[in-house]
């Protein structure tokens, strides 16, 4: 593969299978990406960077398709209130690029990362691989053991046609 | 999948070999063996299988046979028959027929060093395969230690050293028939390949004093066959010898040297549409499909495909790659030892469709 990072390393070191999928490397939203793969948009899951108050951001892991429940990501992490950020902040607070932002690039930074539920009737979702133009697609128990994900019902189906 | 080692391709007292069962089977419970299998030339040894123990560990030896034309000469065409569960030596003067004969009985026929050279220093001829328009064995031994003494000892002083310090000698197996495997592996074959140890501890006597060339204790330390069974060993003879007759048909192993360091532990597997193939299995190309490599210590990395290179890395103990193309899949490493690059791991390979 042309493309080793961090997160390939990371999942070669835990001796974990995955599918490395290399995309165009321009910024894609999770359903550019899912069209371009090939693949039904609701496996291929995107990171939604969330704010609160005095507190390291989550990281929200939700379908292609779907918009991220502010009121249900605050009520899974007892927060009276939670923020969705601009894309500028979500790239200053993780140190990644829109497109390329993932837990799997995150881990052991503080990050909390909560996966949405829908993800639990697959047996393997895809997600971004830490940076545009890298794709990967790895069973969900293995996501959630990497990253210590709770998993909660926290997005609802996007009115926009785009995400 | 559970591995285990398995050493092929030993003469005992009842063909050329100097060892006895009890003898070979102690060493190579010394050597923490799991599995070994003798192979006597044109005598399918009946009624010694099985468990052997000593000071509180176990092996399984298993029996199968080296068949070849005993009237031929120059000697050519030996197989290596294992499970077939019968004497098979009448086949032997026409390699197809054996080779037929051998699928009847259910069993497997390796080609037993392939590719090799005369060692003429001491009247050894070249045991070669030559009839290479038969068909439907299973596969050939990618590498044999004693053809690799014979084909590296070109003056006496080699032999002298190679006899006295046969760690020296192993480098990897003939690039004939490296060349060979890959060649029928890129029509769509499916070729399993094994290493065979060809032992025999031949003993030389000078004066009073003899000398062990190759004693089996050596070969167990050396060229191993690791298999990945589908569940453990059970101590049942007849339940573990299916098992290892299956991941040996299809090639769900790979040839190991373990003598500059332990290759257990090594894997390799292809991700594709959320299925895991191991050696030997055949997966179906999606797109995102992933190999994975893994050694037990970092050492050059090939990743070959129908004898191509798809990628090569050096001094990592693993390796991922998506694949584009369909075709065999295996893998080289090799180490350094005793200052030279030897060959260290060859997979057997994934056949991506």
């Amino acid at each position: 593969m042309t493309t080793t990072n961090n997160v390939t390393r990371l999942l070669e070191s835990k001796k974990i299978p995955f599918e490395a999928f290399e995309l165009p490397t321009e910024k894609l939203g999770a359903l550019e990406t899912a069209q371009i793969m090939g693949v039904a948009p609701e496996i291929v899951f995107k990171t939604i960077v969330i704010t609160r108050e005095k507190k390291k951001p989550l990281l929200c892991v939700i379908p292609g398709p779907n918009e991220v429940e502010l009121k249900a990501v605050a009520a899974v992490c007892s927060e009276k209130k939670v923020h969705l950020p601009t894309q500028k902040e979500a790239e200053e607070l993780t140190g990644l690029l829109a497109g390329g932002i993932s837990p799997l690039a995150l881990i052991n930074k503080g990050f909390s990362v909560i996966l949405d539920e829908s993800a639990k009737k697959y047996q393997a979702i895809h997600i971004s691989g830490g940076q545009r133009g890298l794709n990967i697609k790895l069973s969900v128990a293995s996501l959630i053991s990497l990253t210590n994900a709770r998993v909660a019902s926290i997005s609802i189906p996007s009115t926009n046609s785009l995400s | 999948m559970k591995e285990i080692t398995c050493n092929i391709h030993l003469h005992s007292t009842y063909s050329d070999g100097f060892g006895t069962y009890s003898s070979i089977s102690a060493a190579a419970i010394a050597a923490n063996l799991d599995v070994i299998i003798l192979t006597d030339h044109n005598v399918w040894v009946k009624g010694l299988e099985g468990y052997y123990e000593n000071a509180g560990k176990r092996v399984l030896v298993l029996t199968g046979e080296e068949i070849h034309n005993q009237d031929r000469y120059p000697q050519k065409n030996h197989m290596l028959v294992l499970g077939a569960e019968a004497e098979l030596a009448t086949f032997a003067s026409q390699p197809q027929d054996l080779i037929n004969a051998v699928r009847q009985h259910g069993g497997l026929s390796f080609l037993a060093h392939p590719d090799e050279m005369a060692l003429k220093l001491v009247n050894e001829t070249d045991i070669t395969w030559v009839d290479w328009n038969a068909n439907g064995y299973t596969g050939f031994e990618l590498w044999n230690q004693f053809s690799e003494l014979k084909t590296v000892s070109r003056t006496p002083i080699n032999l002298l050293r190679n006899v006295f310090f046969p760690q020296y000698i192993a480098t990897g197996p003939a690039v004939e028939t490296l060349t060979r495997w890959d060649k029928f592996l890129s029509t769509g074959q499916h070729l399993a390949v094994i290493c065979g140890a060809d032992a025999h501890a031949l003993r030389y006597h000078l004066g009073p004093f003899i000398k062990t060339i190759f004693p089996y204790r050596f070969h167990f330390s050396a060229l191993n066959n690791h298999l990945l069974l589908a569940e453990a060993l059970s101590g049942e003879l007849e339940h573990d010898k299916q098992l290892i007759y299956a991941a040996l048909r299809k090639g769900s192993s790979f040839i190991g040297y373990d003598l500059p360091a332990k290759t257990t532990g090594f894997s390799f597997t292809i991700t594709s549409d959320e299925t895991v193939a191991n050696m030997g299995d055949t997966i179906e190309l999606s797109r995102g499909a992933t190999a994975q490599i893994h050694l037990p210590y970092p050492a050059e990395i090939r990743l070959i495909q129908n004898g191509e290179e798809v990628i090569h890395q050096f001094g990592k103990d693993r390796l991922s790659n998506s694949l584009v193309k369909p075709g065999a899949y295996r893998v080289e490493c090799y180490c350094e030892y005793l200052g030279q690059k030897r060959g260290w791991i060859f997979s057997n390979p994934i056949y991506v469709i």
